[in-house]
């Protein structure tokens, strides 16, 4: 985060963030209702659901752990 | 003539700027996390190896409510550390919140009905049961870590109701909604090995 941003800009990206959060949360429900009927479909599939959860883990991992953080050194998302 | 110095550490530790602090944390929580990866593969894979292409009959819309019951509390714990980044302790106070409960509702899930209702256990009719104890296994391992993840986050509500954190210092925040992501990540991987993969086979529901 800038020190030196203005209320607007950081009021701004803070929505922005929220927004992101609940675009990220509605895909991984639409994921794992998907997961459930491609269940049903593939017979039980392990490689399909296995993909699949790794898609979900992938989502998780980069928008909400903010894995790309690991090595800034900022404190930014 | 005697020369008073700092002891080596004290030295070392007022070199370490804050940036330099946070990426040492991030870096010890993300080897904390890969450790704790390695024990959940390590349980997956036994689920595959002694399941195979099986699973026992379980309750698919409790095991599809207590997963999107999860998603749900990853996002207020998204949230809660965005509000903080942010200065924003009135979103951050109520989204913590939501996500202990939910977590707790998780728990009850998990713990209060699938345990209770399920058709395997580990021991059954005086026998070793393999769907039973790696049912148990999977979900107690996970239940455990998440009880954890509900006490480290009503901990960190209380330290913020304090006004311990703010976006000068929000460390301890991020620390906790990270681990509570972890979990859900390992749920991500455990609910279709539970639920979904294989053919159920044994007692019905």
């Amino acid at each position: 985060m800038e020190a030196a941003a203005s209320p607007e800009r950081r009021e701004a990206e803070k929505k922005f963030l929220y927004r992101r959060g609940l675009i990220v949360l509605i895909a991984l429900v639409v994921l794992e209702v998907f997961d459930y009927f491609m269940a049903q479909w593939s017979g039980g599939s392990a490689t399909i659901l296995m993909v699949l959860a790794l898609i979900n883990a992938a989502l998780i991992i980069q928008y909400y752990m903010h894995v790309h953080t690991i090595f800034s050194l900022e404190g930014d998302h | 003539m005697a020369v008073t110095t700092a002891p080596a550490h004290e030295a070392h530790h007022e070199e370490v700027s804050p940036a330099r602090r946070l990426y040492l944390n991030r870096l010890g929580l993300w080897l904390f996390i890969i450790s704790e990866s390695f024990l959940f593969g390590g349980i997956l894979v036994s689920r595959f190896y002694l399941w195979g292409s099986t699973r026992p009959h379980l309750d698919q819309a409790l095991g599809m409510s207590v997963t999107i019951i999860l998603l749900i509390s990853s996002f207020f714990a998204n949230r809660a550390e965005v509000a903080i980044k942010y200065d924003d302790h009135k979103t951050f106070f109520r989204s913590i919140l939501m996500t202990i409960g939910l977590g707790l509702l998780f728990l009850v899930g998990v713990v209060g009905m699938e345990w209770r209702t399920s058709p395997v256990t580990p021991m059954m009719n005086g026998e070793f049961n393999v769907y039973g104890a790696i049912l148990f296994f999977m979900t107690g391992m996970h239940a455990f870590h998440v009880l954890t993840g509900v006490i480290i986050l009503a901990i960190i509500a209380r330290l913020g109701k304090k006004g311990h954190f703010s976006s000068r210092n929000f460390w301890g925040v991020e620390a906790a909604v990270v681990y509570w992501h972890f979990v859900d990540v390992v749920w991500v991987f455990f609910y279709p090995a539970l639920y979904l993969i294989g053919t159920a086979v044994g007692p019905a529901h």
